[in-house]
């Protein structure tokens, strides 16, 4: 996929991935996506925990971590959960095998960016933290403080 | 290859639930309190049987650094410290450690911890480790939660408790006597020794510093007994290791394998074998920025191990190997290292403030070939004056690789001076 291709996803995958709070189910205390194809709830669950780690990565002198989790890694704690939770292996691993990381990135990015937050800039990434475990959003399930 | 069943470390990929319930799973903490009640003298007794020689790069014998505490104490406390803060270039196998096999260490410290007196135990982590450091810090709560740790650690009578230290990124505070500086609070510069930690460490009190991969393997190699270690490897080279393979091999990997296997052996089986072929490899640096070069014609029977590496002018290091194919710059790639060096000397001595300063200069305009074939004699005169003149083994560090160099390189370096002067080769501009 193009740089351009990818920007162009940014909205829908921002839209997704703020829409997904409503539409989440609890499963082994993960808030996994529910609804459409699989790789569509993988990419986002995969997202979240990334943003996540972006504002953890900037934000710990904030008293902002990642909550402790039996996986580490983004794309294998996302696969590990949606496994735990009843989904196909090997569906997943193929989900992984063919997917585009460029587009996953450039909805990290859309994502920060729609909460006023940049990873040029890792301060203005607290606030938005900050915001999300007070919502309680997936993101911020993702989150904790110190 | 090693067994599957030989591994101490069943999670180094992040495969398996790394919490304390996955730990247990794996086998981590079984029979700690039964280890600990054979008491202080059978641990290190077990521990110097075993033959393990430190992880993070020095390779002194674990079990009799240990000895070297006080049996009784004075009334000073007794501290382990463990060193976290793995920031040789290339080097990168404690962090699989504490991001994904975290209670390996936890049990350890606790274990290693109570045959040297110590009540306390600090892990001092990289500040560029931050998901290790979460993932670490969640272990270390569990570990409490759960009675491992803390009051009656593991219902054994011993109270332990373990705090972890976040380093700001700094190269010089992964050497013993500045990280104990930086966890004071000071800034981060070595000690005169003696004192050794073990009389005057942490707060002026009696202290180990141990590397992570040393402190994670004790609980295993107790569990299943020294003899089982040392059965692997060769004689004073004993046990399993975690290594690492960069640069132009096909599957660049950390993995734990047995010593004293060939250099080739390791690259072909774990690395995928060299970009293009064995013949293409031009030289590997064993185990870490600080250890001289090797160049492939010492390599086609080399064995990967402390006295093998020791006796070929090299060294082991950490067991994490640099590898570079017939395409690399190799003087360049030396150059990149001096650049290192500088940029991380505490400049508290003067030949190493100045001295790395210098080597790097130089071996910018050795990049470049403008300079004299007769610098080549006295940048190496100028690598002698540093090594061996500075508190710390930073200074040897970047030495090292430049004595490599030349020792192995030098008509590659004289090449390129006369292909300057002659104008066959254009610059090649460091960056």
């Amino acid at each position: 996929m193009s740089r351009r291709a990818s920007y162009l996803l940014v909205p829908v995958s921002a839209l997704l991935l703020a829409g997904c709070a409503a539409g989440t189910t609890m499963s082994s205390g993960a808030a996994l996506p529910s609804g459409g194809a699989l790789e569509d709830r993988w990419e986002r669950r995969v997202v979240t925990l990334l943003v996540a780690e972006r504002i953890a990565d900037a934000c710990y002198g904030q008293g902002i971590t990642m909550a402790p989790s039996p996986y580490g890694g983004a794309v294998h704690r996302a696969t590990e959960e949606m496994v735990a939770a009843g989904e196909d292996r090997a569906a997943l691993d193929a989900v992984f095998a063919s997917h585009d990381f460029n587009g996953t990135t450039a909805a990290v990015e859309g994502y920060l960016a729609s909460r006023g937050g940049s990873v040029e800039a890792p301060q203005s990434l607290c606030p938005v933290g900050e915001a999300e475990i007070a919502e309680g959003s997936d993101v911020g399930r993702v989150l904790t403080r110190l | 290859m090693l067994k599957d069943e030989d591994r101490i470390f069943t999670n180094l990929y992040g495969m398996h639930d790394r919490t304390l319930q996955g730990a247990k799973k794996r086998g981590h903490w079984d029979g700690t309190a039964g280890i600990i009640g054979k008491g202080r003298d059978w641990i290190i007794d077990e521990m110097k049987a075993s033959g393990l020689r430190g992880r993070g790069g020095a390779g002194f014998p674990t079990g009799l650094k240990w000895s070297f505490m006080p049996k009784e104490s004075d009334g000073r406390p007794a501290y382990l410290v463990i060193n976290a803060d793995e920031s040789e270039p290339a080097t990168c196998k404690d962090r699989e450690i504490m991001r994904h096999d975290p209670h390996t260490l936890i049990e350890g410290a606790l274990i290693a911890s109570f045959a040297m007196g110590a009540h306390t135990s600090y892990i001092y982590i990289r500040g560029e480790y931050i998901r290790e450091r979460e993932a670490l810090q969640a272990a270390i709560d569990e570990a409490y939660d759960a009675g491992m740790i803390g009051k009656n650690a593991c219902g054994t009578g011993w109270d332990f408790d373990l705090y972890l230290h976040h380093g700001a990124g700094a190269y010089i505070c992964g050497e013993e006597t500045s990280l104990l500086e930086s966890l004071e609070g000071k800034k981060g510069m070595p000690r005169m020794k003696p004192p050794f930690p073990a009389g005057a460490g942490l707060y002026g009190c009696p202290t180990t510093v141990n590397n992570v991969e040393s402190i994670a393997v004790v609980p295993t190699i107790l569990r299943r007994g020294a003899s089982w270690f040392s059965g692997f490897g060769r004689k004073n080279n004993s046990g399993t290791k975690l290594m690492g393979l960069t640069g132009h091999v096909n599957t660049p990997c950390v993995f734990e394998e047995e010593m004293s296997l060939s250099v080739r052996e390791i690259i072909e089986k774990h690395g995928g074998g060299i970009r293009g072929g064995w013949d293409n490899l031009k030289a590997i640096i064993p185990g870490g920025a600080s250890c001289p070069i090797l160049p492939k014609d010492k390599l086609e029977d080399a064995i990967f191990d402390f006295d093998w590496m020791r006796e070929n002018k090299s060294s082991f290091g950490t067991g994490c190997m640099i590898v570079m194919d017939q395409n690399t710059d190799v003087v360049k790639a030396v150059w990149r290292l001096s650049k290192f060096f500088k940029h991380e000397s505490c400049g508290q001595c003067t030949p190493c403030r100045e001295g790395t300063g210098w080597m790097m200069r130089v071996m910018d305009r050795l990049v470049r070939g403008e300079a004299e074939v007769e610098e080549i004699d006295m940048l190496l005169d100028v690598t002698k004056q540093v090594e061996g003149h500075t508190i710390c083994a930073l200074g040897d560090a970047a030495a090292w690789p430049i004595q490599g160099l030349i020792r192995h390189f030098r008509e590659e370096i004289e090449d390129r001076i006369k292909a300057k002067k002659t104008g066959r080769m254009g610059a090649m501009a460091a960056e």
